[in-house]
Formats: structure tokens, C-alpha cells, sequence
């Protein structure tokens, strides 16, 4: 994976020019709202991938990258508009850069621009799963089951399963619709046969015992099994005479079938079932509305697979598109309800009319032989319609268009004196000889036994197709599952690791819960030994940021494992309490060495606390004073505040140099006393006065160095008692100086007569703060030294360990041990 | 490390295994893996393809 060292945007967003240099390392970057921090993680958003997050999904209609990716007032020249990353790829140990412009986002140019590049640019495509937003970070533990399953599989680059998974479901419905109606075809022409034959089941005994007395009457040998597909032998004497020849026992029953199928009960039943569902509806118009808008959504839902709505084409992200359906599908949960039962509804009647259609095949060819063709050719009409009209059956659309038809959906009326025509004319068959129906009745005997084996191989076919379906399916299914289940367990106690480490003062116990499920992931987490629960049941808000927080960072973990090299936190602690928020600082930088973040806040609190943890160096720490249209973020750090002072200096601009000096201190003195825990007084407001936080640091710092002093000398290390007593020397003679030059400071910003100072006035005011802050900086790293552990101190410390002094006494034992080796 | 990447690799191995292991299914595996291999062009039909022409010999007979 990769890291940054160098972001370079121009034309971006809100900004005009800036460069930063993380250089590998973590990097923060602090200023109230509307300062221009989010830029800079659109800019690395877009870099990576050609995409901006931000400008998709809710109320980011007809936003785009490419009209407004780039500054305001750079859209006539989007080339100009662009963002060049210098990255280090830690496996390959190979520095790249990136640079991609406004004008062609999906052509990034690359320096070395070689396959290696390629490939690892290709690893980011339209995913933006390294950065984690504010907005976003809810959407792991308040989602629902079936949305986190869709989003969780994503990040952990899983969604190629559940595509395959719901392929597979598709083709198993299809091969059951396909086994279903070969099975009504068998059972159909079963049923024909049996009528014929007049016998109970279609055992090989019970055909045999209804054919061979008729062969017997022929003069033939009764068959002994049905390995003949006919049951007359082909060379009997008058076999063509039979042809078009009725049965008219057969013909009779075969009449009687069909019209009871016209008029059976289950066709009334479920036409009135429809009917009456579509009332219910007529009476509710925001019912039919959002039924309609149901079916849309499951619609929509299913054919999500790109960043674009299925429906209307408008540019989304699939995941706003995936969460927009389910909770659309979710408000017209009623709806769904209703859907479902005009469907059942509408099932039953198709197959009722399916019956009708296959009893009247026999009607037909009975006409046909009859010669009453034009009776033969309206039923075949009617059939079709029926056929034709059973089909619209299948959507809520076709329902309603066939709405009024539905009362007397199967309508053969018209026919009615053609049928009784039929029946008449099959009445009035003259008696065939003995002989003559027997070859008749075996003829047609022959047919319909054909068409049962023919009916039977197809549905043995279908069914086996289908079992193949249903074995693909299940067997992915369980092996998926049991796959996601072992990965979901390491992910949710890497989750719950981290949540315990930032909550271990009251949810040491804490445990969570990941539970897969065809397509839904539900999270439960335990509360206070009360039991498992959804995160949002009873967890405040800072909790819940808390579990967002740490089950990305578990999923990131599972991704990546020790490949993890960069992620992007965007304003993302908002409700965790600052006690909380240091917590965070130590989980990130104990459990992600290796990683660089980026870390955007409006926290002053949270900012310092990460250069104090050590998270990050202060050299890469940058603060957004304020922002304008014209110029961009103002961005300063602590470095920068002295050049900044002597730039204004060297201009003759005495105010502002005090102005920005004052708001310096403002900045560091509660940073420096929050280091050496030194002691106020209690404000309710925690605003403490500038001269009372000084003293409190002086104190706080000279006591340390006291102790650090005679701690050195017990422990026998001369060379450190003195390196204390030195800058405790040094603290010593300062202060009077600070002293005497901060009432400039003041009097200057309030612009009062007597201060009226020139440049030659304010240096010994500037030498004097900078004097005071070095006593609490390390030479080398200039963090500010802190007294560490909080509580029980023991040691006087900089974050890179070149300032170490011990301030707590050897014990007795460990005095003997220092007797002995001196 | 736990590649994701990996972990589908994983399921789609063990799945065909699943599907070898089974005498009445094992001419799926070939086809099949085939299939998984271009998982981001499958379609059902594909798959019911697969159903349907595999084994042909052991389909039921007209009788």
C-alpha cells in the first residue's frame, strides 16, 4: 500500500495553491468549519481515484466531478484545475507521483508511468475505502443488516460473493419456474390418460389391465410390460381406419374435465382476491402510490451494480444507491405486505388458467377430428387469450391492465352452444364395432401414453436441472458462509479489542457480534452485562462514533493486515469526549505503527492531544486559521508563527506581530500545561487567564526539573543532574525577562498610546516568548516535553526520546545494586 | 495478513472441492470453474447453460 509524502493542489475545490509534506508520516491538520481541510481529503480522494465522494449520493443531484470538482473560479479552465501526489509504495520501497487534472479526472498521469503504477493506481479505482468521514462513519453500526452486509462486503472486497451468490439464487428460481410447469405438463397428461384408460393410477398393471382386453379382442397377444410404445401392433389389419376416429366414452369425459376446469372454484376464489386487494388500494392512494414505488425500489435495488441509478440514470455511488432503495423499501414496508399477497393471488389464478389451457389441447383435436373446424379454430383463439391474459399475471402492471376482466377472468361463455354442440354431436357418434373401438380406444390410448413418457423425461430433466441448481446454490451458500463466519470473527475481535481499549474504564467486558446471513449482517454489541444489542439501542452518540470508528479500523486491518498504510479521518470524533479522543490517539498510534493518517479536525483539543500522545510530530501539524474564496486556506503551524512574526516585523507591522505572537500563546500554553499537568484554579469555563497558565508551566516545569535534578544525583548519573540544573538555570533567568515583556504584548494589541513600538522596540518582546518556549521543547524534535505517566509521573519526556530525564528516586534495593557496581 | 482476495479464492476453492467431492455433481466442476473465473460477466443463464448440457448421458430417457 501506499503513503503520501508530498500533496501538491492547485485550482481545487476551495484551494488556490497549497503544498504539504507528510513524508510518510501522519499528518493533521486543525481550523474551525469552512477552513478548507476537507479539501485537502477531496484532493487525496481524487488523486487516488478520479472521484469525489462528497459530490454523490443524497441531495447531490446534478453535482459532478467534472463541473464542480475544481475552484470557482477556475471553471472555465478545468486543465488548470489539478492535484499531484508524490507516493511511496512500501512494498516495492518505489516513490511515484501521481497528477490528476479537472479536465480529464479518469486520466491520471503517472511518473514512473510503468505496469507496477498502473496496477497499483488500478487497486484504488472508483473506492474511496481509505478515507472515513464524518457522514460515514455511522453507516457500519446504524445501518441495516442488509445494507451493512452490502457495505461490509465492499470494504473487505467481498462483493464479488454476494454477486455470485444472488446469480445463483436467479438461476435457481428460473429452474424451478421451468420444473414447476413441466411438472403441471406431466400431471395434465397423466390425467388425460387416465381418463381414457378409466383406472385409478398409472401403474404398468393397471394400463396393462386396461389395454390388453382390448388387444384381446383384436386377436393379439396381451402385452406383459409397457416396453412397446404402442399398444397395437403395426401391422393390424384396419389400423388406418382408426385414424380420426373418437372414443366417445373418452371424448365425453374429456368435455366434462374442461368445462368443470372453466368453471372451477379456485378461479372465482382468486379473482376475487385480486379484486378486492385492488380496492383496498382504490381507497388509499398513498397506499398505491408507494406500492408502486415498492416494486421500483426492488427494481432499482436489484440492478444497482454500477455508479449510476438504474432507474433514471443519474450519477450516484452504488453504496448511496444500495442504502437510498433499502430505506425506500423499508418505508413502504405496508406496501410489500399487500404486493405480496395480490402476487400469491395472482399465482393461483395462473395456475387455474394454466389448467383450463392444458384441458382444452384434447378439446381441440376432438373438434378437429370432428371436422368442426371453425369451433376448433375459436376455442384455440380463446385458449391463447387465455394464455396471453394469464401472463400479465406476473406484475402488478399487467394486473391493472386486466383489471376489469378480472371478475370473469376464464370466460368461455361465448362457446357455450358450440360446447353443447360438441357434447351433442359426440352423443350422436354411431356405434362403432367391437373391433373398430378397440382400435380406436388403443389408437388413442397409444397417443396419449407417448405424451405421458415424453412429459415425464422432461420433467425428470427439469427436476434434475434443478437439483443441480439448488446444489450450486446451497453448497456456495455454506461454504461462503462458513468462510465469512471465521472472517467475521476475527473482525469483530479486532473490533471489540479496540472499542474495549478506548472505553476500559467502564466497558472492560464489552464484546460484539457479527452475525452473517444470506445477504444481511447484523451487529450487536453487549451493554454493561445487561446483554447483546444493536449498537444504536441503548449506546450514546460518543459511543457509537467510537464503534464506527474501531470497526473500520478492524475491516481496514482485515483488508489490509500489516499492509496498511494509509487512511484518511475526516472530522471523525465529533461526539467522543476528550477523554476519550486521547484514546484514540494511543489506539492509533499503538495499534497502527506503520500506518499514516491523515487526520483532518475542528478539535483544538483533539489536535494537540495527537502531537502530545505522539501521533503526530508538530513539524506535521498544520492549523487553517481561516479561508477565503480569493486566496484559499491560511494555514500556519507553530514553526511557521516565528517567521510569520518576523515577517511582520521586517514589514513595520508591530500590531499584528503582537496579534499573532498573543494568539500563539493562546494556542500552546494550554498545550504545555496539559504536557507537564501543571495546576490551575478550577474554571467552570476552562478559560484560563494567559499569566496564570505561565506561572502555572514555570512552576510545574522548575519543580520537575528539581526532582529531575536530585533524582539524576541519587541515581548517580551526574551528566543529566546537570543537564537539569542547566535548564532550570536557564527557566530561572528567563523569566524575568518574559515578564518584563509581556505587557508589550497586550498594550500593543489594544493599540494603547504609550506602546507605541517600533520593529527595534518588539525583538527583545519576540526573543523573550521564544526564550520562555524553548525551556519546555526538545532541542531535537521540538515537542513539547510532558511528565509522563499522567498520574504517578516518573519520567520528564519528548516524544523522540532525546530529552529523558528520570524524576523518580532509585529504590533501596536498586540503591545497593548501584553500590555494588560503582 | 488476511487478503480478501484471498478469502474469495478460498470460498471458490472450497466450493468446487464441495462440488468434486460429489459423484452426482462432479461434471459441474470443470464448467463451473470456468464460470468463476470470469465472475464479474456471470449471468444466470450461463449458469442454467451449465445445468442443462452437463451429463448428458445420465439424463432420463424418453420412458
Amino acid at each position: 500500500m501506499i503513503q503520501i509524502e508530498e500533496i501538491k493542489i492547485e485550482n481545487f475545490r476551495g484551494i488556490r495553491e497549497l503544498t504539504l509534506q507528510p513524508n510518510r508520516k501522519s499528518f493533521a491538520i486543525q481550523g474551525p468549519n469552512a477552513s478548507g481541510k476537507s479539501c485537502v481529503v477531496d484532493a487525496i480522494e481524487f488523486a487516488l481515484t478520479g472521484n469525489l465522494s462528497r459530490l454523490a449520493g443524497d441531495g447531490t443531484a446534478g453535482l459532478s466531478v467534472g463541473s464542480h470538482g475544481m475552484h470557482v473560479d477556475s471553471r472555465k479552465n478545468p486543465a488548470a484545475s489539478k492535484v499531484s501526489m508524490r507516493l511511496y509504495h512500501s512494498r516495492s520501497k518505489e516513490v511515484f507521483t501521481i497528477t490528476r487534472c479537472l479536465d480529464k479526472p479518469s486520466q491520471p498521469k503517472l511518473k514512473p508511468d510503468t505496469p507496477a503504477t498502473r496496477a497499483l493506481l488500478a487497486q484504488f479505482g472508483r473506492r474511496d475505502e481509505i478515507t472515513l468521514t464524518r457522514r460515514q462513519i455511522a453507516k457500519y453500526v446504524l445501518v441495516q443488516a442488509t445494507q451493512r452486509s452490502t457495505d461490509v462486503q465492499n470494504l473487505l472486497r467481498l462483493d464479488c460473493i454476494g454477486s455470485i451468490r444472488k446469480t445463483m439464487a436467479s438461476a435457481e428460481r428460473k429452474c424451478q419456474t421451468n420444473a414447476a410447469t413441466a411438472g403441471k405438463e406431466l400431471k395434465s397428461s397423466a390425467e388425460l390418460l387416465q381418463r381414457h384408460l378409466q383406472v385409478d393410477s398409472l401403474t404398468p398393471d393397471a394400463i396393462l389391465a386396461a389395454i390388453n382386453p382390448k388387444r384381446i379382442q383384436l386377436g393379439l397377444v396381451p402385452l406383459g410390460d409397457l416396453e412397446s410404445i404402442s399398444f397395437l401392433d403395426p401391422d393390424t389389419q384396419g389400423l388406418e381406419q382408426t385414424s380420426g376416429h373418437v372414443v366417445r366414452l373418452t371424448a365425453l369425459r374429456d368435455l366434462q374435465a374442461f368445462r368443470e376446469a372453466t368453471s372451477s372454484p379456485e378461479l372465482a376464489r382468486a379473482s376475487q382476491a385480486i379484486v378486492q386487494t385492488l380496492r383496498v388500494l382504490d381507497l388509499d392512494p398513498k397506499l398505491n402510490l408507494k406500492l408502486r414505488s415498492h416494486k421500483l425500489f426492488e427494481l432499482g435495488l436489484e440492478l444497482a451494480e454500477e455508479d449510476s441509478c438504474p432507474l433514471c440514470e443519474s450519477p450516484r455511488s452504488l453504496e448511496e444507491l444500495r442504502a437510498h432503495f433499502t430505506k425506500k423499501l423499508e418505508q413502504s414496508k405496508r406496501a410489500g405486505q399487500i404486493a405480496k399477497a395480490i402476487a400469491e393471488s395472482a399465482n393461483e389464478l395462473r395456475d387455474a388458467c394454466f389448467d383450463v389451457v392444458l384441458k382444452a389441447r384434447p378439446i381441440v383435436e376432438l373438434a378437429k377430428r370432428l371436422k368442426l373446424d371453425e369451433f376448433s379454430l375459436k376455442l384455440e383463439i380463446s385458449t391463447s387469450s387465455l394464455q396471453s391474459k394469464s401472463d400479465l399475471l406476473h406484475n402488478l402492471d399487467g394486473i391493472s391492465a386486466i383489471r376489469e376482466q378480472l371478475v370473469s377472468f376464464v370466460d368461455f361463455s361465448g362457446l357455450d352452444s358450440d360446447l353443447a354442440h360438441l357434447g351433442r354431436t359426440i352423443e350422436r357418434l354411431p356405434d362403432q364395432s367391437a373391433t373398430l373401438e378397440a382400435m380406436s380406444f388403443l389408437t388413442l390410448a397409444s397417443e396419449r401414453f407417448t405424451n405421458v413418457c415424453k412429459r415425464q423425461a422432461e420433467q425428470k430433466r427439469s427436476q434434475k436441472i434443478l437439483d443441480r441448481a439448488q446444489f450450486v446454490h446451497r453448497t456456495y451458500s455454506d461454504v461462503s458462509q462458513a468462510e465469512l463466519e471465521t472472517l467475521y470473527r476475527s473482525v469483530e475481535k479486532t473490533f471489540a479489542d479496540a472499542y474495549r481499549s478506548l472505553h476500559h474504564e467502564d466497558e472492560s467486558t464489552f464484546t460484539a457480534r457479527l452475525t452473517p446471513d444470506e445477504g444481511r449482517l447484523d451487529l450487536d454489541v453487549e451493554f454493561f452485562g445487561r446483554g447483546m444489542f444493536p449498537p444504536g439501542a441503548y449506546h450514546s452518540e460518543g459511543h457509537q462514533d467510537s464503534m464506527g470508528l474501531c470497526l473500520y479500523l478492524a475491516l481496514m486491518q482485515q483488508v489490509f493486515g500489516d499492509e496498511l498504510r494509509l487512511v484518511v479521518l475526516d472530522d471523525v470524533v465529533m461526539s467522543v469526549d476528550s477523554s476519550h479522543r486521547r484514546a484514540i490517539c494511543e489506539l492509533l498510534k499503538n495499534w497502527f505503527p506503520d500506518t499514516q493518517f491523515i487526520i483532518t479536525t475542528h478539535e483544538e483539543i483533539w489536535f494537540y492531544q495527537m502531537q502530545t500522545v505522539g501521533l503526530i510530530d508538530r513539524k506535521n501539524a498544520r492549523i487553517f486559521q481561516s479561508w477565503s474564496v480569493d486566496h484559499g486556506p491560511v494555514v500556519s503551524d507553530a514553526v511557521e508563527t516565528w517567521s510569520q512574526i518576523d515577517a511582520f516585523l521586517t514589514a513595520g507591522n508591530v500590531p499584528s506581530a503582537s496579534l499573532t505572537l498573543r494568539r500563539h500563546l493562546e494556542r500552546v500554553l494550554p498545550q504545555i500545561a496539559d504536557a507537564l499537568g501543571a495546576e490551575t484554579s478550577f474554571r467552570l469555563d476552562n478559560k484560563h487567564d494567559l499569566g496564570e497558565l505561565k506561572t502555572a508551566c514555570y512552576v510545574r516545569l522548575k519543580e520537575t526539573l528539581h526532582q529531575a535534578a536530585a533524582a539524576a544525583k541519587e541515581w548517580a548519573d551526574l551528566d543529566m543532574a546537570l543537564a537539569a540544573e542547566d535548564l532550570l538555570q536557564t527557566l530561572t533567568n528567563i523569566i524575568p525577562e518574559y515578564d518584563k515583556e509581556s505587557k508589550y504584548v497586550t498594550a500593543t494589541i489594544h493599540d494603547n498610546a504609550w506602546a507605541k513600538l517600533v520593529k527595534q522596540d518588539f525583538l527583545p518582546v519576540v526573543q523573550a516568548f521564544k526564550d520562555f518556549s524553548a525551556c519546555f521543547q526538545c532541542p531535537r524534535c521540538k515537542d513539547w516535553i510532558k511528565r509522563t505517566p499522567r498520574q504517578s509521573s516518573k519520567k520528564l519526556e519528548c516524544n523522540c526520546g532525546f530529552t529523558n530525564f528520570a524524576i523518580t528516586k532509585p529504590s533501596a534495593e536498586q540503591k545497593a545494586t548501584l553500590g555494588k557496581v560503582g | 495478513m488476511s487478503d480478501s482476495k484471498d478469502i474469495t479464492a478460498r470460498v471458490h476453492a472450497a466450493f468446487l472441492q464441495e462440488i468434486l467431492n460429489n459423484p452426482s455433481y462432479s461434471e459441474l466442476e470443470i464448467p463451473l470453474r470456468s464460470l468463476l473465473a470470469s465472475e464479474s460477466t456471470m449471468k444466470p443463464e450461463g449458469l442454467i447453460k451449465i445445468y442443462e448440457q452437463t451429463n448428458v448421458n445420465q439424463l432420463p430417457e424418453s420412458k
